[in-house]
């Protein structure tokens, strides 16, 4: 795999907000809602991003397509540094890299009908005119599994099912090589949800299309990433091909995630964590690794550990004790076998 | 149903049943039936879940029992939902107002939009204390502070002068169950109590759930989709589709035997964390609209198993025991044919085999 080029490498990208206050909305501080992410996807493979809400993978596919600019870092499509554009070359760009949304109720217009939504992109990029337009759409429509005649419809008329297979239709259209799918199933019921991880999947190997696929629940994302990267208060802390994380996750917060997601078997489960507190706020994150005040290894490891390593913190008024390398300093996304990253000072420690 | 005898299962009397419960609601276009005959049973201390997708009816079965469905549009046309033997159905909004709360607690899925935003929390949870216990303001206080360090909220006394903008989503589905445990309710109907939260933070409610009933014996009424969490929660579960009950069943059962079509079909189609990755089966079509309900069996259009059958669609099957302990709605079951149609009740509960896990923040 590795003689393949990459199809788009994102590096050390990173996106702050600024926090205004006051009259004349001075910058008072920094959400640091994406910090140091680097990855890259590879042409026909799938890369899952997982995390909570807030940890900032909603943002990376925005700040990867320029839905949001991007503070730091670079990405390039195919070798050529996809920021640097504008204009014209930027439209062209553009027709590559396609987006998915999790919500098909809000990203359809409701005021124009489906044949037209799906025009549009085909009638910009000028791929089509005229009578082949209509063509086009037909085909799009029926390779969603929807009926062609559906076109004269209006999106209120489907169901959310029907609806996101038209979003998926509309990033179809210009014959993107990228789909960036944020949350594309978690708003649809179990049986529709199916069905669409098996139309992508499919659409996946019939045109070699690469996804990034962002999404909170990892058995969703298992089923259809290559690679997997986890995500935690803005910065990847564990990445790596799908089976070596799911099989051998190294970061606690990848173990916590894992164990936490109810599997349907009522089989009772032995060892399951649960994280204490919540995520901290991306203003004002916590120092060392962002993770050390929910960590169940860090203070694991404090027991065992001498009295010059360990370290006193406050987590929700309650004194407790952990290793002070992870409170005082960040650790670096590194190999720590071969192709699996992950960001913690103990990886190699099991509880 | 006058000719359904209960079974030699259950040797309890059940907390709550749900008899034939069929809710219709009057609309433009004439009278719509989202419910219908849907039957199930709730024991003490037993955790009940009903599941399905979304439109399946399992929240307006749930709210139908605190009577919370706006009526009109709203009707109840047929059945009963015995509480303790006492039709709720059939109270009168005073007596309604007693057991709301009092005895039969409930909550959402949306914490946000259940709490009011101009009262801090305390005040809250202390107008039900005062109106359910008949205590003064500051035994109200005392007690609205324990039911919140119940649920895992330090620093309770402060806490109570909190509004809800202030608090985190998980916070506010505590401060929630904290309200809904202070007047120590018999039973809490928790309608997708999970299903906002993050995944971390979802598996702190549920740990809190099962502790509340391992402690205050409390019965719960589980309302979810996530199969995932009636596996992990669940004694007995009711499948629902399409405003029916089609299968009910202990947990284990229904898990690893599920009989009707569309029960198979929901497990098959969920992705999994364990196994390999592998291409997901689905269930053809979509949910009916509750205005164009097919006739017959309601899963007929969707069913694999069907083949043909005439009957499926010409007339609707009722649930059935067609195993011990197992209902279920198919004339393609084993043994349907014979098998009588009696009251589903299961007082089974699973035995709480679970190491004490980490304590909750």
């Amino acid at each position: 795999m590795s003689q393949v080029e990459p199809l788009l490498r994102v590096k050390n990208l990173q996106t702050h907000f600024p926090i205004r206050r006051g009259l004349l909305s001075r910058v008072v501080g920094q959400v640091k809602a994406v910090e140091q992410v680097s990855f890259d996807i590879y042409p026909g493979k799938t890369l899952g991003l997982v995390g909570e809400s807030g940890c900032g993978k909603t943002t990376v596919g925005r700040t990867i397509l320029r839905l949001v600019p991007a503070t730091g870092g670079q990405v390039q499509f195919k070798g050529d540094d996809f920021f640097a554009h504008r204009g014209k070359a930027l439209r062209r760009l553009r027709k590559h890299m396609q987006i998915v949304f999790q919500d098909p109720q809000s990203s359809l217009n409701p005021r124009m009908s489906v044949g037209d939504i799906l025009a549009e992109p085909i009638v910009a990029h000028g791929l089509a005119r005229g009578p082949q337009v209509r063509r086009k759409v037909a085909g799009l429509l029926e390779r969603v599994g929807l009926d062609a005649a559906y076109a004269r419809r209006y999106p209120h008329e489907f169901s959310g099912g029907q609806r996101q297979r038209i979003g998926i239709a509309r990033a179809l259209s210009v014959d993107p090589e990228l789909i960036v799918c944020d949350e594309p199933v978690s708003a649809l019921d179990v049986s529709i949800q199916s069905q669409i991880l098996n139309l992508l999947s499919d659409l996946q190997q019939e045109r070699g299309i690469a996804f990034l696929f962002i999404a909170h629940n990892l058995a969703v994302v298992k089923h259809f990433s290559h690679d997997v990267a986890v995500m935690y208060l803005g910065r990847i802390v564990e990445q790596a091909p799908a089976e070596s994380l799911y099989d051998s996750p190294l970061h606690p917060y990848t173990v916590a995630l894992l164990s936490a997601a109810p599997e349907p078997d009522p089989r009772p489960r032995l060892g399951r964590i649960v994280l204490p507190g919540e995520v901290p706020s991306p203003a004002n994150p916590p120092s060392g690794c962002a993770f050390h005040p929910r960590c169940p290894r860090a203070r694991w490891c404090a027991k065992s550990a001498p009295e010059g390593q360990v370290a006193t913190i406050s987590v929700a008024g309650r004194p407790v004790r952990m290793m002070r390398q992870c409170v005082q300093e960040q650790p670096p996304l590194e190999p720590k076998r071969p192709g699996h990253l992950a960001a913690c000072w103990f990886s190699d420690i099991r509880e | 149903m006058p000719d359904m005898q209960p079974t030699h299962i259950a040797k309890e009397t059940p907390l709550l049943e749900m008899r034939g419960l069929t809710v219709g609601f009057d609309t433009p276009r004439g009278l719509v039936v989202p419910v219908s005959q849907v039957h199930w049973s709730l024991f003490e201390r037993q955790t009940l879940a009903v599941v399905g997708e979304s439109g399946c009816g399992k929240s307006v079965s749930a709210m139908s029992i605190l009577r919370l469905l706006p009526m009109p549009p709203g009707r109840f046309l047929q059945g009963s939902i015995l509480y303790r033997g006492v039709d709720l159905l059939s109270q009168s909004e005073a007596q309604m107002r007693r057991i709301r709360g009092g005895q039969i607690a409930m909550i959402f899925q949306e914490p946000m939009t259940s709490l009011n935003p101009v009262y801090n929390i305390g005040e809250q949870i202390m107008e039900a204390i005062m109106l359910h216990q008949h205590v003064a303001a500051a035994e109200a206080r005392l007690r609205a502070a324990a039911a919140l360090e119940d649920v895992g909220i330090s620093d309770a006394a402060r806490r109570l002068r909190d509004f809800p903008h202030q608090l985190s989503g998980g916070m506010r589905q505590r401060v929630m169950i904290a309200m809904a445990l202070a007047c120590q309710p018999k039973i809490l109907i928790a309608d997708e109590p999970t299903t906002a939260l993050d995944v971390t933070i979802q598996a702190q409610i549920l740990e809190l759930l099962r502790k509340l009933r391992r402690e205050a014996g409390m019965a719960i009424l589980l309302i979810t989709h996530d199969l995932g969490v009636v596996a992990e929660n669940a004694d007995v579960v009711a499948v629902m589709y399409a405003g029916r009950v089609v299968e009910y069943a202990a947990v284990e059962d229904l898990f690893y035997h599920g009989l009707h079509p569309y029960t198979q079909g929901l497990f098959r189609s969920i992705p999994r964390l364990e196994g390999k990755r592998q291409r997901l089966e689905t269930i053809a079509g979509t949910v009916p609209n509750p205005a164009h309900f097919p006739s017959g069996c309601i899963f007929h259009p969707r069913c694999p198993r069907r083949n043909g059958d005439p009957l499926c669609a010409a007339e609707e099957p009722p649930l059935r025991q067609v195993r011990p302990g197992h209902w279920c709605a198919c004339y393609h079951v084993e043994g349907y044919a014979q098998a009588p149609q009696t009251v589903p009740q299961l007082s089974d509960r699973r035995v709480e085999a679970e190491a004490a896990p980490e304590p909750i923040l």
